[in-house]
């Protein structure tokens, strides 16, 4: 026998209700298709977390709070540990961030190489700061620790939700109008999904 | 034995950077036949094989792989799942060989996957890479289908009783992923702070089942060394330590790149010969010979051999195999700058000595850097280098970010005096 009263199990199921709409609200069918073939990789739900929080945001560029509540109901994790996992990953981005990333590597060989130099005038040309976003929303920038390719240094990944990834490599300061150009040109491409409401 | 011609470049023999191998090209070419070696002989065997090669894990601490595979306990009954890891978090700055290896020649990781499988008795495997690392997801991604397609993976493979899968994980940044337990934790998807030990991971790992944690380098040695012996994996090394290793150089030289090597080639030869010396107009003035967390070395150093023991002997560790040059132009106290603060940014704040000790020595080193430091800064910067000592952190990154800070102080002290003296960086 079912110990809840009558409105009790209206309340439940009106919860039940909201989270649904809350799911589908963020997480498209696609997405949830794409979460849900990674969770038979491991033996527990939690270990695709940290994909679950990157497909959500390659699809939306960011993880917003809504994205997080939806994916606990829908993998059935505490908010918390999705929350303290997606704080902890400095590549998932819990704000928005634009249309294309721009990731200077300012590891060792190169600063060595002449990092600064390039960074100087990419922050100047694109008139932002490391981890700033143009006003446009085309271009944020932030800056990677080493990025492998010390033997092309200095080096700059770009990403971007929906974006192939590039790495231009032995860059010289200028360089850096050529770049923004060829992107500025390249960056209309579209979009998987939606902007997030 | 194998009768074909050994090869001498063993982790490089296959690799093409524009369109690595294909399965049956791969085949073709010898691969797979180390799997099936492996597999046509008891796991007790094949690890005794590998115990006698004497290969060391690449990924930087140099630990015996047979051993460490040896503490995994033997396979029960019951039936519960054991996994492989391959660490390919490759974030150590200044290290780029993972990269070479996993995007020219995916097949190569996936059979040092299948031979360290059967050896352990693995059910699942979990290649775990940097998230910048796409282009190698999407290789291996493609190697690994083609695998299954041909029931190279899955159940009962070659009709064998091994059954194994292998899944690709992308991380989400943090470079302390690639310290072993916190790579584990990470897996589990929880925040990658590492564990104390004991448990090893080897008896008590990824969601508390036997697991073994090894390097991309490491994997691709698996092969040949199954295919020729020990003997022969032994007699490629110019000094103590067995094999061929990659080696690579990053800095002001003529040719920065990548070599797989004899391992034990002397450092001038890795640095003058394969790297062609320094650019003109740039002397050599140090070097870290294996990555950011390696004690710098000196030109006096040069004829030392790269293999673990020697340079272990000369003060520092040959890490990755990846050197860093410093050349007299660039500053060496912002070169420590550069690598202090990259280590304090990443630590993951678990523990106090790191957590607090990096960020305090990285705004020293900027007093120093921005010419406001004073003398007394030197003795406090090597206070902190005694506070992140081993045994004071839960894991090797403080450690590791106190080897080029501890060296540093020790070899370029001139400089670091000079800008406290002058209120001014000299360099810039």
């Amino acid at each position: 026998m079912n110990p809840m009263g009558n409105s009790s199990q209206a309340i439940q199921a009106s919860i039940i209700q909201t989270d649904k709409r809350q799911i589908h609200a963020c997480l498209t069918e696609g997405i949830r298709n794409e979460i849900n073939h990674l969770l038979d990789h491991y033996p527990q739900a939690s270990g695709a977390s940290i994909d679950a929080l990157k497909i959500v945001q390659n699809h939306y560029g960011w993880v917003s709070d809504d994205a997080i509540n939806a994916l606990a109901i829908h993998m059935q994790l505490p908010v918390s540990d999705l929350e303290s996992v997606a704080t902890f990953y400095n590549l998932i981005f819990r704000k928005p961030v634009g249309k294309i990333l721009l990731h200077p590597c300012n590891g060792i060989s190169c600063m060595l190489m002449g990092y600064r130099d390039f960074f100087g005038a990419i922050q100047q040309s694109l008139n932002i700061s490391d981890g700033e976003t143009t006003q446009n929303n085309h271009f944020t920038l932030i800056s990677l620790p080493c990025l492998g390719a010390c033997d092309k240094a200095p080096v700059m990944l770009k990403t971007g939700s929906g974006q192939e990834d590039k790495l231009f490599t032995n860059l010289q300061p200028s360089m850096v109008d050529h770049i923004i150009a060829e992107l500025e040109q390249k960056k209309n491409k579209p979009r998987q999904g939606g902007d997030i409401k | 034995m194998n009768t074909k011609q050994a090869p001498t470049h063993p982790l490089t023999q296959h690799i093409n950077l524009d369109e690595p191998l294909d399965l049956s090209c791969y085949k073709e070419a010898g691969g797979y036949d180390g799997f099936k070696a492996a597999i046509s002989q008891p796991s007790d065997t094949v690890l005794s094989i590998l115990k006698d090669s004497n290969l060391r894990g690449r990924g930087g601490a140099g630990f015996p792989t047979g051993l460490k595979w040896s503490f995994v306990p033997p396979r029960d009954d019951s039936g519960s799942d054991r996994y492989l890891v391959v660490n390919g978090d490759e974030m150590e700055p200044g290290a780029f060989k993972d990269r070479w290896l996993l995007e020219g020649a995916p097949h190569q990781l996936i059979e040092g996957l299948l031979i360290a499988a059967h050896t352990i008795s693995a059910t699942v495997g979990y290649i775990f890479l940097r998230n910048e690392y796409s282009l190698a997801a999407d290789r291996i991604q493609k190697s690994l289908d083609e695998c299954y397609e041909a029931g190279l993976l899955g159940k009962n493979i070659l009709g064998s009783s091994l059954c194994f899968d292998i899944h690709i994980h992308t991380s989400a940044g943090r470079y302390i992923c690639g310290e072993e337990t916190a790579l584990i934790n990470s897996l589990e998807g929880k925040r990658a702070n590492p564990r104390s030990k004991p448990p090893f991971p080897q008896v008590a790992g990824l969601w508390g089942k036997p697991t073994i944690v090894n390097n991309v380098e490491t994997f691709f040695n698996l092969p040949n060394i199954i295919l020729y012996g020990a003997e022969w994996y032994q007699s490629l090394g110019r000094h103590k330590d067995a094999g061929t290793k990659i080696y690579g150089v990053s800095g002001r030289v003529n040719k920065p790149g990548l070599w797989e090597l004899p391992m034990g080639t002397p450092i001038r030869e890795i640095i003058e010969v394969h790297a062609g010396g320094m650019c003109d107009g740039y002397k050599l003035r140090g070097y870290q010979p294996g990555g950011g967390s390696t004690d710098f070395l000196l030109p006096e150093h040069l004829d030392t051999p790269m293999d673990y023991n020697e340079i272990g002997a000369i003060g520092s560790r040959m890490g990755t195999g990846t050197i860093i040059v410093l050349d007299d132009k660039n500053c060496p106290v912002d070169m420590v700058l550069n690598l202090v603060s990259f280590f304090a940014q990443e630590s993951c704040g678990w523990c106090t000595p790191c957590r607090e000790g990096l960020p305090s020595a990285t705004y020293i080193l900027q007093q120093i850097e921005n010419g406001k430091g004073k003398l007394e800064d030197l003795d406090y910067l090597l206070d902190i280098v005694e506070m992140v000592a081993p045994g004071n952190t839960f894991c090797a990154l403080a450690p590791g970010a106190a080897e080029p800070l501890q060296s540093g102080l020790k070899f370029f002290r001139d400089d670091f005096e000079q800008h406290i003296k002058d209120q001014c960086c000299p360099y810039h």
